[in-house]
């Protein structure tokens, strides 16, 4: 374009033909760099064009374009973009004292919860400093049975917690409607035993321990929430304030007393305790009544109905053991440390009964697996792939949402075969250097499950780093020299950090919680073929092979120090 | 094409910047909310999803090689969100035999690009930031002009006699305003023309 090519508006006139004295169409028809101009502005008038006529067609399609149906426009606007260094991505609700943002922190790639107080802590400093003390505590905690609190502050005078998000559904969700055995019923409240001794036992109380809660995670785990968040909203509300709650599951002392929960002791954990077994079982809080009112005053009088748990055909030490932590006088009820021992004690016996020891973390997982249960029974070839479980910092991961393994990392590897059938699991580490794993065997009626390390301790992941892969083959085991036969001189090429490959049938699939960087499809290209080679080269000896390609670093810097025991 | 200030894309990559993340996440939510939505996840797991599409957004954005190839980073952010969505299915079909199926039919897709309804709902997006933005920082009377010949497809003659304009400074506002849109739909990457 030159000096004497039309302006941009002189084309935009012609663009949207309304070009009067076709000046500038007659200037076009020489000019190439202006057709080509004002073919890219008629486009862009075009695109504007469709875009606004959408609008006047459809007056409710701006609130859609804008994503809204109405019922959730309150969560699609948060009423902050950030707290704290914390940017918040959504609202997950409000629950007693506090807000409760879903929030991401921009250092940390995850996603967290962000309970942020309702009003501001009361004016002075000892106030304030008392609600961040409080959350430091909190933050003391670590068990893999509650949720890890990982930050408290104050925002705009108004404390607040950071919490472990998880997903999951509350004990409330998960027995809506029906009722656990009363077996499953005392391994579950024995699991939040555990964990409230561990609590106890470092001067922290929950205070509200209701089935809505104890959450089973997507993993299986029962997980204690809210820890202390009653003790902490005493804080962050005011020194005599109503007790909050639900009166169905209040212990009797706090209820008389009508006071805020501040004062709640470890007795009244166990009651709650209690009360949520017996919600298990019956189906209803021990409290329950028609209305609030009703439902207080027989928590003031401790006046729990033991009948229904009794006609449910409860075995008798769990009616005892319900009836005691139950007890209107706190002094009457045992610890928690007791409930554990003693549910761990009775559960361990009900498995000797039937001659099989099953895993409780199998249990747990079956109460959120109970759909996934009979499309098993259909399809017995649930698994694909080898499942690696990644034990770092005390939480069990799979390995796509940790990538990469680290040195140091515990890790169980699991694999389904058909019931009886011989399987050979198989590690290639980043020097090239093989070796056959020893497996445990579970059988089970459709499936038998296999699983590395053969102790029940996850095995300790060493050097060398590079890319290590793991290979499950079927079929009868062969020699170790038959088994290097299958490998070449060459260690496993290079795979980017978040970059896991699946190998099936014979084919590659590049998987990891990230699309792949296209810089590293070569990378990537190159690590499958070479485990497509080793795969044609074991299949010479077994039925069907499975396996995955995965990045092995270094120990991370940050992370805590590892000791060998 | 004269870069007049550093995109959002480019700030939100940068840890000193405290604004960038806010408005990242004020400018995508919605389109990702949307998105999800219409993929029929039922609400509270969608918002679970979302949250997850940040979660994973902010290691990925520092690896994002942002260059000026058209409309990339509307495929990359549909990959991280279909990979996301593809996950939390797999987490819940455990749940559910319906998502399951869902799983069955989506992950098996090739994940390279993105649905039409991806496309749309984000174009939608941009523009509807875009044309506010500039609406709010024009003067009403060249908004007015812009509006009326460009959006409204009426008479240049029309709007300046309204106005009290001359028919020339109709189209120099227009063009003005149109420059501006186009400014803000680069800064997302998203070039104004593209169909």
């Amino acid at each position: 374009m030159n000096e004497s090519c039309p302006s941009d508006d002189e084309l935009l006139a012609a663009a949207t033909e309304d070009d009067g004295e076709g000046r500038v169409r007659l200037h076009a028809e020489g000019c190439a760099a202006c057709r080509q101009r004002i073919e890219q502005l008629r486009q862009e008038v075009g695109a504007l064009r469709s875009f606004s006529r959408s609008f006047s067609r459809l007056p409710a399609a701006r609130a859609e374009a804008t994503a809204a149906p109405a019922d959730a426009r309150a969560t699609d606007r948060p009423r902050h973009d950030r707290i704290g260094r914390y940017v918040v991505v959504g609202e997950l609700g409000s629950g007693g004292q506090a807000d409760v943002y879903r929030v991401v922190d921009p250092e940390l790639a995850r996603p967290l919860v962000l309970k942020l107080a309702r009003r501001a802590a009361r004016d002075d400093e000892a106030h304030r400093d008392a609600a961040i003390a409080e959350g430091r505590l909190l933050a003391t905690l670590d068990h893999p049975g509650l949720l890890h609190v990982f930050d408290a502050g104050v925002f705009e005078g108004r404390p607040y917690l950071v919490l472990e998000y998880v997903a999951g559904r509350n004990l409330e969700q998960c027995f809506d409607n029906r009722r656990p055995p009363p077996s499953d019923a005392a391994r579950l409240i024995g699991e939040v035993a555990r964990v409230l001794a561990y609590a106890h036992g470092r001067g922290v109380v929950h205070g509200d321990v209701t089935p809505r809660n104890i959450m089973v995670d997507a993993d299986g785990r029962t997980r204690l929430i809210d820890f202390g968040l009653a003790r902490l909203e005493s804080i962050w509300q005011d020194e005599a304030g109503p007790c909050g709650g639900t009166p169905e599951f209040l212990p009797p002392e706090l209820a008389a007393a009508g006071g805020p929960r501040k004062h709640a002791g470890p007795s009244g954990d166990v009651f709650g305790l209690g009360a949520t077994l017996y919600w298990l079982i019956t189906g209803r809080g021990p409290f329950a009544a028609p209305s609030v009112i009703e439902s207080l005053e027989r928590a003031r009088r401790g006046e729990v109905d033991f009948g229904p748990l009794r006609a449910a055909g409860t075995p008798r030490r769990l009616v005892r053991l319900c009836e005691q932590a139950l007890a209107t006088d706190p002094a009457h009820r045992p610890t928690a440390a007791d409930c554990a021992g003693r549910l761990r004690h009775w559960t361990a016996r009900l498995a000797g009964m039937r001659r099989g020891t099953v895993a409780i973390i199998v249990l747990l997982a079956a109460l959120v697996l109970i759909e996934a249960a009979d499309w098993m029974s259909n399809k017995p070839t649930v698994q694909s792939v080898p499942e690696i479980l990644v034990i770092r910092n005390d939480e069990v991961v799979n390995l796509s949402n940790v990538l990469p393994l680290r040195t140091g990392d515990r890790v169980t590897v699991t694999f389904d075969v058909s019931p009886g059938e011989p399987v050979t699991m198989v590690w290639l580490d980043a020097a090239g250097q093989v070796r056959s794993l020893p497996t445990a065997r579970t059988t089970g009626d459709k499936l038998d499950g296999i699983r590395f390390p053969d102790a029940t301790r996850p095995a300790r992941v060493g050097p060398p780093e590079g890319t290590d892969m793991i290979f499950v083959c079927r079929g009868d085991p062969i020699s170790d020299g038959d088994l290097r036969a299958c490998l070449t001189d060459e260690s496993p090429p290079a795979l980017p950090d978040e970059v896991l490959l699946h190998l099936r049938r014979s084919q590659i699939e590049p998987r990891g919680p990230l699309p792949p960087r296209s810089a590293a499809a070569s990378q990537v290209e190159r690590a499958g073929e070479f485990m497509m080679q080793i795969d044609s080269r074991l299949r010479r000896h077994f039925v069907g092979v499975r396996g995955v390609a995965f990045p092995h670093r270094a120990a991370d810097d940050d992370a805590d120090e590892v000791t060998d025991e | 094409m004269l870069e007049t200030r550093i995109s959002l894309l480019e700030r939100v990559r940068d840890p000193a910047d405290a604004t960038a993340w806010g408005e990242f996440v004020a400018l995508y939510r919605p389109l990702l909310l949307a998105y999800v939505r219409k993929r029929g996840i039922n609400e509270h797991d969608a918002l679970d999803v979302v949250q997850e599409v940040f979660a994973r957004l902010v290691p990925a954005l520092a690896q994002f090689q942002l260059d000026h190839h058209r409309g990339r980073f509307r495929t990359w952010l549909w990959q991280v969100t279909h990979a996301a969505l593809t996950d939390g299915a797999r987490r819940r079909a455990v749940r559910t035999r319906a998502e399951k199926e869902w799983l069955d039919q989506h992950e098996s897709s090739v994940a390279d690009h993105p649905d039409d309804d991806w496309d749309e709902l984000y174009r939608r997006r941009i523009l509807d930031v875009a044309l506010k933005r500039v609406r709010e920082s024009a003067q009403p009377a060249s908004w007015a002009c812009f509006e009326g010949r460009v959006l409204e497809d009426r008479p240049a003659a029309e709007i300046a006699a309204e106005l009290g304009l001359s028919v020339n400074a109709v189209y120099v506002n227009a063009s003005r305003m149109l420059s501006r849109v186009r400014e803000e739909c680069d800064q997302f990457a998203e070039p104004l023309d593209e169909k």
